[in-house]
């Protein structure tokens, strides 16, 4: 991200709170308002939105499961060249085991295991990793239109 | 998210209203838990979401097994495009019946 220009970029310190968590939507809307041509504008955000909500719901719900005053960091930041929303998130919950979250069985509807599968499907990249007592997320989708 | 009842016959349909996800979902939860009883025709008009999450699809799907095994059904109206995508993505288009408008529903329901 080093040699990229920032366009505008969003810091939350959020309780991990499954009410709050929706301010990161607000976020997202608010940075996308730089974006001029954006094909789909609603369809857009609320992708982005939907992605980092689950994520969010994942973190309180299972990374903190248990825990009340659990807290989560969200940077959030619009990239010119190639035009692009990153949106980091760190937590100091339980860590994530990827190879525990099954592929949802889509011939069948479940009532679990769709939450990754639509941040996957509606991203473009998605990257996790586990260090010093910190999960980090780092989520990013590239987006036509001109900033 | 705002939830409000109406009663047309023996079917019933929940008009949800806002952001409907992990937060609100258990406003529908608790409400099908409570008022579903037989004949279980249910149907949720979504014209007025402007979010889902997948807690919140649970809780239909949720709904949609508990209208089933009492001889019911859940049906779904009137989802906004974007809300649309998320159920062509997840094939939830396939498990839900899901008509244009809630008279269409309703005359569904009539019908069987």
């Amino acid at each position: 991200m080093d040699t990229m220009e920032v366009i505008d970029t969003i810091q939350l310190h959020l309780p991990a709170d499954i009410e709050q968590i929706r301010l990161v939507s607000t976020c997202v809307s608010q940075l996308l308002t730089h974006v001029k041509r954006l094909p789909e504008p609603e369809v857009a955000a609320y992708n982005i939105q939907l992605a980092a909500q689950e994520i969010c719901v994942n973190i309180v719900t299972h990374a903190y499961a248990g825990v009340s005053n659990g807290t989560i960091q969200v940077t959030l930041t619009l990239l010119k060249q190639p035009n692009q929303l990153v949106i980091e998130l760190r937590d100091t919950g339980q860590p994530f085991q990827p190879e525990a979250v099954p592929l949802p069985n889509l011939e069948e509807a479940e009532e679990h295991g769709y939450g990754l599968f639509l941040v996957r499907e509606l991203l473009d990249d998605v990257h996790y990793e586990h260090r010093n007592g910190v999960n980090y997320w780092r989520l990013t989708k590239y987006l036509q239109g001109a900033l | 998210m705002a939830l409000t009842i109406s009663e047309h016959g023996t079917t019933t349909v929940v008009h949800l209203e806002g952001r409907f996800d992990a937060h609100a979902a258990p406003q529908l939860s608790d409400w099908l838990k409570s008022n579903v009883a037989t004949p279980a025709h249910i149907i949720v008009n979504m014209t007025k979401v402007n979010f889902i999450d997948s807690t919140a699809l649970a809780s239909l799907v949720t709904g949609l097994k508990r209208c089933r095994q009492l001889n019911g059904d859940l049906y779904l109206c009137n989802l906004p495009d974007t809300v649309r995508v998320i159920f062509e993505l997840t094939r939830f288009n396939k498990a839900f019946l899901i008509f244009t408008d809630e008279h269409d529903a309703r005359t569904a329901f009539a019908s069987n």
